[in-house]
């Protein structure tokens, strides 16, 4: 089924078109959900009510720009708003909070790649780990992260800076990248910049 | 190392990682999505759940353990067309070492429609290969174990050979595979083929204690697959060696350990788990009745007297308090949806008033023949009459019930931590005893009666209560209930038919399992 009769069947809320537009796009959304989502449980929920907005807003699309593109960013919304309702986010949003955090070795799974980096992601703390989605992955930029998360533009950059260097050193630790051979703190602060 | 490589890049380079990463969601999500998007198909599944909870909740509680213990041999008879190819391991050898991948021993096809792949559990390697698979991209092992041979087995399956991007291996249920062919994604693995970061191992091993079914789906059409099959590796030994290496110098071979003890020596997920909640509640109510004359415009056998005026009216009734108390199980069917079952406790009463005029006078009851078309009366005696005496009593219909409700609730709507729900139970209940103070045939006297009680009966609950979820995971709710009792009472042989309903406010506590 092409994209065009999958997207002309879900603006009549035909069921079949649904579960096509779905099938084919889930796989790529639920990862999208578990970097940000605490556990996978959690990931399947914010999934399905992302897909839920997705199917009650397809009118909407304009078909300006990807399909995936236009879902990845209601998905993306939906978890954010998730994270925001249950406070998780507010909760470890703090920079003070998560600095003290040590990351066990051996709690580090040795999976397949795309996998294990997603997964190193998952170690970070929840504020840190959803700016660092939010603007290595998703694209947005700090003033928007500042917009979405309620939160200063010069918290998101800081939040940014400090979730990637955690980030390296676990990817470090676990031999998934090398060690740079001059790696200052300056010139990971000027490449954010 | 490949992958000793830095990074200048550090955005790009998690971007083009997490693009690459794929989950499959659970069935779970589909249904409720679909349930949401198409409501109207859900309600006679409502329908069946409240029916059925019962048997339902008690069959899906009770089958927690997943694992068939059906033998090998019976699992290649039940196989179904879903599962492509079908074969019955060579008996091996025990002088084959993990690493002897070399050795590899045909396979013999028992029976051309049964379409599993067996694998016995003894050292050795196998190579599983079929002409009917050429353009197949799905593969089913059944590995079975021996049980001569005790501890866990892994069972390797060489990447080399797969061939393809992306290979998923996930372990099924047998009892599902050999029903239904549905397949449990959620403990899936994905095999990333990409030529920028190759695979790390050269063979994805999964350990197995007794008779596993995996599935192996590739996005190509899978060639022939070596398989093998050999013991764990010594553990002690494993960790010793982890100890030497503390510089993060690992072999290996302990690689693998590590992948395996992390992802298949962990406790196995259970279904339920997030989803069943454990509930307690209690219900302080007020208690009404409603009385029916059933011998109304019947002829009395004996003294031909009927009192055919309002019951309801002739006598003087007030409410009083009742009191509920339950605690059961809550299982999430869906995102809205609730189903529940438990054990309750009732305590009904009302007040009949009276006066005692401290000596018994003659009286009579109305009773009605079994098939209700006659009616009679019995004599009896009472102190206590209803219109006149000498000492004003109240005189307390009462009751104590345990019963069994099985119901749902449905999410209305909700605000931040707030939900609202409506819900209904059906629930059958078991009277444990009651004081009944009956009503003469001319309505003058009360008789203390304890043998006409109907000991069972049913009652239908319905209530509507707003929940309150706390950061400690614990959910709060507070509601009006409204519970009434389907039957009379007491039996249908006396003829004044009486049905008891509360009015109450429910408070309850749920904690998720």
């Amino acid at each position: 089924m092409t994209e065009e009769l999958i997207l002309a069947g879900c603006l009549e809320n035909n069921a079949a078109s649904q579960d096509a537009l779905y099938l084919r796009y889930s796989p790529r959304m639920l990862g999208v959900c578990y970097r940000f989502a605490k556990n996978r449980e959690d990931a399947e929920d914010m999934l399905q009510e992302g897909f839920i907005k997705v199917f009650s807003q397809i009118h909407q699309y304009r078909n300006e720009g990807a399909l995936e593109g236009w879902i990845r960013r209601i998905i993306v919304h939906t978890c954010i708003n998730v994270l925001k309702k249950n406070k998780k986010f507010s909760d470890c949003v703090d920079i003070a909070q998560a600095g003290g955090i040590g990351i066990r070795e051996e709690s580090i799974p040795s999976i397949m790649q795309a996998k294990e980096v997603v997964e190193c992601i998952r170690l970070l703390p929840l504020g840190y780990r959803t700016v660092l989605n939010l603007y290595a992955i998703e694209g947005y930029s700090h003033k928007e992260i500042a917009g979405v998360l309620d939160i200063e533009e010069s918290t998101s950059r800081s939040q940014y800076t400090r979730a990637k260097s955690m980030l390296e050193e676990i990817l470090i630790k676990k031999k998934i990248i090398g060690r740079p051979k001059e790696k200052t703190v300056s010139a990971i602060a000027v490449s954010v910049n | 190392m490949d992958n000793k490589f830095y990074i200048d890049d550090f955005e790009h380079y998690l971007k083009e990682k997490a693009d690459e990463f794929k989950m499959y969601p659970s069935k779970r999500v589909w249904n409720s999505i679909y349930n949401d998007m198409h409501p109207g198909s859900r309600w006679p599944s409502i329908s069946m759940c409240i029916v059925l909870i019962g048997t339902l909740f008690l069959v899906g509680f009770l089958n927690t353990n997943t694992t068939s213990k059906s033998s090998s041999s019976s699992l290649s008879n039940q196989a179904n067309s879903s599962i492509p190819v079908s074969y019955t391991f060579a008996d091996l050898g025990n002088t084959h070492t993990t690493a002897d991948t070399k050795n590899i021993l045909p396979l013999k096809q028992t029976s051309a429609s049964s379409k599993t792949i067996i694998a016995g559990i003894k050292n050795g390697s196998a190579l599983i290969s079929d002409p009917k698979q050429a353009n197949k991209n799905t593969v089913s092992i059944i590995a079975s174990a021996n049980n001569n041979i005790s501890g866990k087995q892994q069972l390797s399956i060489s990447k080399k050979e797969l061939n393809a991007d992306v290979v998923t291996i996930f372990p099924v249920t047998t009892t599902e595979a050999a029903n239904t062919g549905a397949v449990e994604k959620t403990e899936g693995r994905i095999i990333s083929g990409d030529a920028n970061y190759p695979i790390a191992a050269n063979y994805e091993t999964i350990v197995i204690e007794k008779n596993n079914h995996y599935k192996i789906i590739a996005d190509k059409s899978l060639p022939d697959l070596q398989v093998t099959i050999a013991p764990v590796n010594n553990t002690l030994a494993i960790n010793e060696s982890r100890t030497a290496n503390k510089n993060n110098q690992l072999s290996e071979a302990d690689k693998f350990w590590i992948e395996n003890y992390a992802l298949y020596n962990r406790p196995a997920p259970k279904k339920w788990k997030g989803k069943l909640s454990w509930q307690t509640y209690f219900t302080p109510s007020v208690v009404y009745r409603s009385l029916e004359n059933n011998a109304a415009n019947k002829t009395v056998a004996l003294t031909g007297i009927q009192n055919n005026s309002d019951i309801n009216k002739s006598i003087t009734h007030t409410p009083s308090f009742g009191l509920e108390f339950g605690t059961g199980l809550q299982y999430d069917i869906s995102k809205r949806i609730k189903i529940k079952t438990g054990l309750q406790l009732n305590f009904t009463r009302y007040n009949a008033h009276a006066f005692d005029n401290g000596h018994p006078i003659a009286t009579s009851l109305t009773m009605l023949t079994n098939n209700g078309d006659a009616a009679y009366e019995v004599s009896r005696i009472s102190p206590y009459n209803s219109t006149f005496g000498i000492t004003p009593v109240k005189l307390h219909n009462q009751t104590y019930q345990v019963s069994i409700p099985m119901g749902a609730d449905y999410k209305i709507a909700t605000i931040d931590n707030l939900e609202w729900y409506a819900g209904a139970t059906i629930q059958p209940t078991f009277v444990l005893g009651s004081r009944s103070y009956l009503i003469s045939t001319d309505r003058r006297n009360y008789v203390k009666e304890g043998g006409m009680l109907n000991r069972f009966n049913l009652n239908a609950g319905f209530e509507t209560f707003v929940s309150y979820k706390t950061k400690g995971g614990v959910t709060w709710q507070i509601g009006p209930q409204f519970r009434r009792q389907i039957f009379s009472t007491n039996s249908k042989i006396y003829s004044i038919e009486e049905k008891l309903s509360n009015y109450g406010l429910k408070i309850g506590i749920t904690k998720k399992l």
